[in-house]
């Protein structure tokens, strides 16, 4: 293989992934209506139901029978199989008292009779996988679609790339029910999204080509409108509010010991963890950097949270401005205490406000440290500097309220393969990430978090 | 302590930093709220004679001021402008201490009768012989009259202000009584 067919292989398999309605390999509905009705015909016949269930889901045979993912059959008939999708967890105790947005372990699709029955069934008999992916080739061999192609078990299971666009379906659903990978989009590790119009929406897509009588059993199991899958560290609006009141609470006692330097680091981790959750900045010990990344009068900030790759500008919201230039205030008021009484604290805040050094320091009794990290006492908390709860939340957050998918991930610094929002060609505009951060705006307004300084609401 | 010890001295601001052991007194000062709305004024340039003189200790290449430091809280700092302060000798650490809590307590026993602030201030205001630019750009506060300055500036609404100059008119005029 040519070095430059080698360098743009990668690129290549992802176009091949895009799969447009006016793809002529695409099955029509007539051809999916003849299918499904083939696939029924028999219902006790195991390697139909199977070739059904590829076609309803998506999946490959390992995903739909595979004994590492959970599955059983509802009173109803209907199926719950779960996918391999795994999100990361966190823990501590400020962190396991805040309220999440996703509240159970299980995240799963639901199967209707027709399709939950031979999976079951295949399940149970611990058939090997190749022979039974080998079965329903056999089954689709000399099977044509509309232009003539070949209907084997991929063209099966691609049908949901080709349709999902139809019923509404996000293709961050359509990876999940199709238990895709992961790691396809890194949304997929922070997003929690409602369980309800998931299947809504895989509801929809079946109705295309099973008949009404097959899916009504299925469309009869509720899922309860609250009942959210995906990541475990996204917190519901109430947790958010618990963790900034731990913050205030702390700091009224600080000022009320007169402890200047508490108030000082808590009201910093107050104002780095309120930005952090405005412009989902991960947590870093050089959180924000220098003042000097702070652009446009504040309204913009560039963020390296992780490596190179990671840069990003994006807007600040405006409570999210208030609250860096009340610090800011803050931090001039504080330097002059130190005018004459601490030359070292002095020129430390002075670095901190001409961007000679970090803008956030904790500071201790004799200094203050290079950066955000090493929080001690009651801070020590994992909440407050390393858990990643904030991106997590605030992604989750804009997408129930319905944002732009592909500019939340510009916005959060995901780059797909093909992705060039700066290319000349793409219709990208700027004006998409301020969208985004009016939509963070009213979510943070919405809350009751104080306005710009941690003692006034 | 012995006074002909005491001497006069201009020091660069830059070359001033407040005694390790009058620190407290002097942050207890800075978190004081104040009857009067603050402004930090310039010193005057041309003004000849400082109205208070920093007390300070040498050290080395500072200056370690132990009390007497109202400039410090008010000013807008030039750092290189010199100060006239009283260089003292060397003073024990406790006495230190003492010292710079005398001299804030010593500042807020002489305040102002709080009922009657704005009333006693706008006499004031009056009674000086400064002209009304000259209030304003000392005070930083510009309004028509030297009432309103004298509102302005602690904060004091039209109906207390009167209120305040009935109250210190018959409480002047009971205080005259009683020592007639």
């Amino acid at each position: 293989m040519s070095g430059r067919k080698q360098k743009y292989q990668g690129k290549h398999q992802k176009r091949n992934q895009k799969r447009p309605q006016s793809s002529p390999y695409r099955l029509t509905r007539s051809t999916l209506s003849e299918l499904s009705s083939f696939l029924l015909s028999d219902p006790d016949d195991l390697t139909r139901g199977l070739a059904l269930a590829k076609l309803a889901t998506g999946r490959n045979m390992r995903s739909l029978v595979d004994a590492s993912l959970d599955f059983e059959i509802l009173s109803t008939g209907v199926g719950k199989l779960s996918n391999s999708w795994r999100y990361g967890v966190a823990s501590s105790p400020i962190f396991d008292e805040a309220s999440k947005l996703v509240t159970k372990d299980d995240n799963y699709i639901l199967l209707p009779p027709c399709v939950a029955k031979p999976t079951a069934q295949a399940r149970s008999q611990s058939i090997p996988i190749d022979i039974l992916e080998s079965r329903v080739a056999r089954l689709l061999a000399g099977k044509r679609g509309p232009s003539g192609q070949l209907i084997t078990p991929n063209a099966l299971q691609r049908v949901i790339d080709f349709e999902f666009t139809t019923v509404n379906m996000t293709r961050f659903e359509r990876d999940f029910i199709a238990d895709r990978k992961m790691n396809d989009n890194m949304q997929n590790f922070y997003a929690a999204f409602s369980a309800k119009t998931l299947h809504k929406h895989h509801t929809d897509f079946m109705a295309l080509f099973l008949p009404e009588d097959e899916i009504e059993a299925y469309k009869q199991t509720s899922i309860p409108d609250d009942t959210l899958f995906g990541s475990k560290k996204a917190l519901s609006s109430h947790g958010v509010e618990y963790v900034f009141s731990q913050l205030q609470s702390a700091l009224r006692n600080a000022l009320i010991k007169e402890d200047r330097i508490a108030a000082h680091n808590i009201y910093t981790a107050y104002v780095v963890n309120l930005l952090q959750f405005a412009t989902m900045h991960r947590p870093a010990p050089d959180v924000f950097r220098t003042i000097g990344a702070f652009l446009d009068d504040f309204n913009q900030v560039e963020i390296v949270d992780k490596s190179d790759s990671s840069a990003r500008l994006v807007p600040v919201c405006q409570r999210a401005r208030q609250v860096i230039l009340h610090y800011i205030d803050y931090l001039k008021c504080y330097q002059e205490r130190f005018r004459f009484t601490n030359t070292n604290n002095y020129q430390a805040i002075d670095d901190m406000l001409s961007g000679r050094s970090n803008l956030f320091r904790i500071q201790t009794a004799s200094t203050f440290l290079p950066n955000f990290d090493h929080l001690r006492g009651y801070l020590s908390d994992a909440v407050f500097r390393s858990i990643n709860w904030h991106r997590h939340t605030m992604a989750s957050l804009l997408i129930q309220s319905d944002v732009d998918r592909d500019v939340l991930a510009a916005f959060m610094g995901h780059r797909q393969a093909l992705d060039s929002p700066t290319k000349s060609s793409s219709t990208f505009r700027y004006q998409q990430l301020l969208d985004i951060s009016e939509r963070v705006d009213h979510i943070m307004e919405a809350l009751a978090l104080p306005k710009s300084s941690l003692m006034s609401k | 302590m012995d006074n002909n010890r005491r001497q006069m001295i201009d020091v660069p601001l830059t070359r001033l930093i407040i005694h390790p052991r009058a620190q407290p007194a002097y942050e207890f000062e800075l978190d004081l709220q104040h009857q009067c709305m603050q402004q930090t004024q310039d010193y005057p340039s041309d003004q000849a004679l400082q109205l208070e003189y920093p007390q300070v200790m040498p050290d080395n290449s500072s200056y370690q001021v132990i009390a007497g430091w109202s400039q410090l809280l008010t000013a807008r700092y030039d750092m290189n402008k010199l100060l006239t302060v009283i260089c003292v000798p060397d003073i024990e650490s406790p006495v230190v201490s003492n010292t710079a809590w005398r001299y804030v307590l010593s500042r807020m026993l002489n305040q102002v009768h709080h009922p009657t602030y704005c009333a006693q201030l706008r006499r004031a205001l009056e009674k000086s012989n400064l002209s009304h630019s000259d209030i304003e750009e000392l005070t930083g506060v510009s309004a028509k009259t030297i009432g309103a300055i004298a509102r302005k500036l602690s904060r004091t609404s039209l109906s207390t202000s009167k209120r305040q100059l009935q109250k210190l008119q018959s409480e002047r005029i009971e205080k005259m009584g009683e020592q007639l």
